[in-house]
């Protein structure tokens, strides 16, 4: 394989700095990991560096680089001592085939931090714990004193709680 | 499609909570339902989107410890930042030089690291943001293994080179080996400290508080050994595993705080503070026994006791921290450090310090604070406490008070509290006082004498409602004005009550009711009774300021009491 050139690699990086937000997207949901993710994406990033010659411009980027990942969460399937995978391959590669490419997002996130104020502490703490601090349920429920249960209702009615917030504030922005 | 069931399989398997079978359960369906697979999709983005809002929040509170702590020196403020418990050592050697892009990629790298951002922009060990070629984890090696603890080996040796650790401060340290100063890299080798402070902070993510006189080994990038001395470690999630050995135990971190204690007779402790610490004796036939928050381990002669652990025994970096600030004339700031502590120590069940309130709650900053806990305001103002810009609320008309609950029962209590009293006008001037008259609750007032009291409702067929400590006096026109340390401890183990002036014991009570105690229904201040209209109702009032208010579910010794009023009375008059 022919090495890449300068103007195929800075391509491919800015190309890549645009479209991380979807890779970590398609990545949560192939692994529900957010450690594995963070793997992940650097093992794409250079894998991608590395085939930076094969990408031709003007081509979908993002189908480009989602088949990298998921090449490479099979590859570090296939290394020893590497996580199992969270589906089977014939569920992994129906879920690839249907991904979204989570610009929807980018409206929504405009209105995270408002809807996450109007949590409760104790609920916002939770939801620190878990996606601030990547702490799972069980290790939130030890640290916050509470039954393992209790931080599942929690956690599911704060995003419950957020998710309406936000989507009635979309709705308004929309009547606008 | 079960809708409910569905959305609850996702949940649990996006939260990584499903077991085998609800994994199946979850895959059948999408194998079959497009539908599913829609709905699966749109799961994910919101989880996505909660994750990068987590990441966001993060980078933001980072960035306000720093500015928050900007009379601190670098190597302060890299220690205080919060950690983001997750990040994990980089596994992979990152190919540099071979390839022919060189210091594009290596560009390019160091944007990704930003960007995934998966070691802690603040961490004192920044090998991986500063070199990422990074950690490679060969074979363990087999002279180390034969020390104590059956089994025992470090946890990944890196080559013999490699450099393991880092020097991220220190304080009044003399240095028995070569001098080491803060930022130096530590391969894997002995440090004796004669005297004063080191911190440590492995590149797994360990951080290590040794006190003088110490004699440590690194032996790698998560572990070491310790022959003399004691120190304190904190382990985040990417060390989990993290490995201390002594001659008499060894201790194996399952996350999150320990301290490690040798005295030069041979004795050796284990404290955990927080999380759980897995105690591996020296001696190959006692068993591995698993300590949780609070508990300790002596071994002395051989022979295994249990101990309460003792956190303000050790030194913390927020104990350095502090004393820095302390000696800057940074009072606030020092005790802003101390609370942190306090709110983090597992025993704290509720911390208010009046800081930054908005609305009309004081929110319970306590690690382990139940969620109704939170105090609402009714009546009093806020003003200033200890130090100028430091919350408080000011209590003098009748039913200004702050009103909380905490819910369960407590085998013994410690409670706390920083006033300014003004007068004593009444019978009862209250602190906490609880509504509900059931076995067990707590009363805390000051008597129109200037004695403290404590009151707790004994069993409903006991002969006499309550039980009574009431000291000496101790507050007075003399103290009037003037900011005290008050502090209450319940040991319902053995029966006994003691009041505290300013870190000195000034009274106790032996033959005490014994616990559990209770504080549901609780208010600091002054009493709701008086707002009931019942005739003859308490009239229990305070005229002063809180600008502190802590209750501990442990019975703390008389030196962490001290230990408190050292850290809360630092600049006061």
């Amino acid at each position: 394989m022919p090495s890449p050139t300068e103007p195929q690699i800075a391509l491919v990086q800015q190309l890549f700095v645009q479209h991380l937000v979807p890779l970590r997207g398609f990545l949560l949901g192939l692994t529900a990991d957010f450690q594995q993710v963070d793997d992940l994406v650097q093992e794409t990033f250079l894998a991608a560096l590395q085939k930076a010659g094969d990408f031709e411009p003007g081509t979908n980027f993002r189908a480009w680089i989602f088949a990298i990942g998921r090449y490479r969460l099979l590859a570090s399937f296939r290394d020893a001592g590497r996580e199992p995978l969270l589906f089977d391959s014939d569920v992994l590669e129906l879920l690839a085939e249907e991904a979204p490419d989570f610009s929807t997002n980018e409206s929504r996130a405009r209105h995270m931090q408002a809807c996450m104020e109007r949590l409760a502490p104790q609920a916002r703490r939770a939801m620190e714990l878990l996606y601030q601090q990547g702490h799972p349920p069980r290790e939130i429920a030890e640290l916050m004193g509470w039954t393992a249960n209790a931080v599942k209702v929690a956690l599911s009615r704060a995003r419950a709680v957020v998710r309406e917030c936000i989507e009635r504030r979309l709705i308004a922005e929309g009547g606008q | 499609m079960d809708d409910a069931r569905f959305s609850r399989l996702l949940e649990r398997c996006l939260d990584r909570e499903a077991d085998a079978a609800e994994h199946e359960e979850l895959q059948a369906w999408l194998r079959a339902e497009p539908e599913a697979r829609t709905r699966f999709w749109q799961a994910v983005e919101w989880q996505a989107l909660f994750r990068q809002w987590g990441e966001q929040e993060w980078g933001r509170v980072a960035a306000e410890e720093a500015r928050r702590s900007m009379p601190m020196p670098e190597s302060m403020r890299a220690a205080l930042t919060p950690r983001r418990p997750q990040i994990a050592a980089r596994k992979k050697i990152v190919p540099f030089s071979p390839l022919p892009w060189g210091a594009g990629l290596a560009a390019a790298v160091m944007a990704l690291l930003f960007l995934t951002s998966k070691t802690p922009m603040h961490a004192p060990a920044t090998v991986a943001m500063m070199k990422p070629a990074v950690v490679t984890i060969p074979a363990a090696t087999p002279a180390l293994t034969a020390v104590a603890g059956a089994g025992i080996t470090p946890t990944a040796t890196p080559t013999p080179s490699a450099q393991v650790a880092t020097i991220a401060q220190e304080a009044d340290a003399v240095w028995g080996s070569e001098k080491l100063l803060p930022g130096a890299r530590l391969r894997a080798g002995r440090i004796q400290l004669a005297q004063g402070v080191a911190v440590i902070v492995f590149d797994r993510g360990a951080h290590v508080v040794l006190e003088g006189p110490a004699d440590f080994e690194v032996w790698d990038d998560n572990s070491g050994e310790l022959r003399a001395g004691r120190l304190r470690a904190q382990v985040p999630v990417s060390a989990h595993g993290f490995k201390v050995v002594t001659p008499q135990f060894t201790a194996v971190d399952l996350g999150t705080e320990f301290g490690c204690d040798l005295d030069s007779d041979g004795t050796g402790e284990l404290h955990v503070f927080n999380g759980k610490v897995d105690w591996h004796p020296a001696a190959e036939n006692n068993a591995v026994v698993q300590l949780n928050a609070s508990q300790g381990m002596r071994i002395e002669h051989g022979l295994e006791t249990r101990i309460v652990a003792q956190p303000f025994s050790f030194l913390s970096e927020y104990d350095l921290a502090r004393r820095e600030m302390q000696e800057k004339g940074s009072y606030l700031n020092a005790w802003r450090v101390a609370s942190r502590e306090l709110e983090q120590h597992s025993a704290t069940v509720l911390h208010f310090d009046f800081e930054n309130i908005t609305g009309a709650v004081i929110p319970n900053r306590a690690q382990r604070a139940a969620m109704i806990s939170n105090a609402a305001i009714h009546g009093g103002r806020l003003t200033e406490g200890r130090w100028a810009n430091k919350g408080a609320m000011s209590f003098a008309n009748w039913g200004d008070r702050l009103e909380f609950a905490l819910p369960g029962s407590y085998p013994s209590l410690t409670l706390v509290a920083w006033v300014q009293v003004r007068d004593l006008h009444v019978g009862l001037n209250s602190l906490i006082t609880t509504r509900a008259a059931q076995p067990g609750q707590v009363g805390w007032f000051i008597h129109r004498d200037g004695g403290l009291g404590i009151a707790v409702t004994k069993a409903k067929d006991a002969n006499t409602g309550e039980s009574f400590l009431h000291t000496q006096p101790v507050i007075g026109p003399q103290n009037f004005g003037s900011w005290v340390m008050l502090a209450c401890v319940l040991d319902g183990a053995n029966g006994v009550a003691t009041q505290y002036l300013n870190g000195v014991k000034v009274g106790s009570r032996h033959n005490f009711v014994h616990g559990p105690f209770t504080l549901s229904e609780a208010q600091a201040g002054n009493s709701a009774e008086r707002d009931s209209g019942r005739p003859g109702a308490s009239r229990a009032n305070l005229d002063g300021s809180i600008d502190e208010l802590a209750i501990l579910a442990t019975a703390l010794p008389p030196n962490q009491i001290a230990w408190l009023y050292q850290q809360g009375k630092a600049g006061l008059k």
